[in-house]
């Protein structure tokens, strides 16, 4: 009877380092890694609709077709990425017409490495610059106005 | 004696277990919310830069800050949203906060945590900015 006793803080003694103590870390390491996930879905997302607002004035004189300035798109793309998630790298990125797409990647170290020291997220974004008004009221009531 | 010693034992290690898994389950709420809260604010700021003049701006980025920071466990939250005089270079700037209660895990923490978020998009340079004054 007397070699069972201690049995019980052997179990946890085991059990709290291998199991408990792990499956802590990894749930705090995928809250982190979800949130860093949906920041830098949101960064590209905005530093694709940012580029796709870099309307090529010339293009649209000359042709009277919306395209966009490829290399002020590349450059608010650059910098809105910089500013909303630095670290984040442009894997790819196309401008075609009036048409901005992006893709992005982000190494992220996590607070515990249960797993692994550093995971690679990726996002990708594309933005479209569409001509047209959103409220017609305010166009007539300008309008109105101004004659 | 055995069946004593065993009780004495998981009386000694089960606050430890109890302890490891309600702060996890706290840190893992915290960082949740803090993530919700960014991306509501991320997301106010966009709707709002949408939009054709300052009032509009305001309840775009209410709405779309309300119906974002519903599903996560943020008590309270508050948002408050500038645009400047709403001209061509301006910018909206959201700022957001809202409480995490963490009472539930009875930990040697504060219960109630107030989290903060900022978010600054430029207006849309091609859209109409509201009719002249």
């Amino acid at each position: 009877m007397s070699s069972e006793g201690g049995q019980v803080l052997a179990f946890f003694a085991v059990a709290v380092p291998l199991v408990l103590l792990p499956v802590a870390a990894y749930a705090v390491d995928a809250t982190t890694l979800a949130g860093r996930e949906s920041a830098l879905q949101a960064a590209t997302a905005q530093a694709a609709e940012s580029a796709a607002q870099q309307i090529s004035v010339a293009g649209l004189r000359s042709s009277g077709e919306l395209s966009l300035d490829a290399a002020a798109a590349k450059l608010v793309l650059e910098q809105t990425l910089v500013e909303e998630e630095p670290g984040t790298s442009i894997d790819s990125y196309t401008i075609t017409g009036a048409a901005v797409s992006v893709a992005t990647s982000e190494r992220v170290r996590l607070p515990f490495n249960v797993f692994s020291d550093t995971v690679v997220l990726h996002a990708h974004a594309t933005a479209r610059l569409a001509a047209g008004y959103d409220n017609p009221v305010d166009v007539r009531g300008r309008a109105a106005r101004a004659a | 004696m055995s069946r004593g010693q065993s009780l004495v034992e998981l009386a000694v290690c089960a606050p430890l277990v109890v302890l490891l898994t309600l702060g996890t389950a706290a840190a893992v709420q915290l960082i949740d919310a803090s993530a919700g809260l960014q991306a509501a604010t991320q997301a106010a700021a966009a709707a709002a830069s949408r939009a054709p003049d300052a009032a509009s701006a305001e309840s775009a980025g209410r709405a779309r800050f309300q119906a974002m920071v519903a599903d996560y466990p943020l008590r309270s939250p508050h948002l408050s949203i500038t645009s400047g005089r709403f001209s061509r270079s301006d910018e909206v700037v959201a700022t957001a906060s809202g409480a995490v209660d963490i009472s539930w895990a009875g930990l040697f923490l504060p219960g109630r945590l107030t989290l903060s978020a900022r978010a600054v998009v430029p207006l849309e340079a091609w859209r109409s900015h509201g009719a002249p004054s």
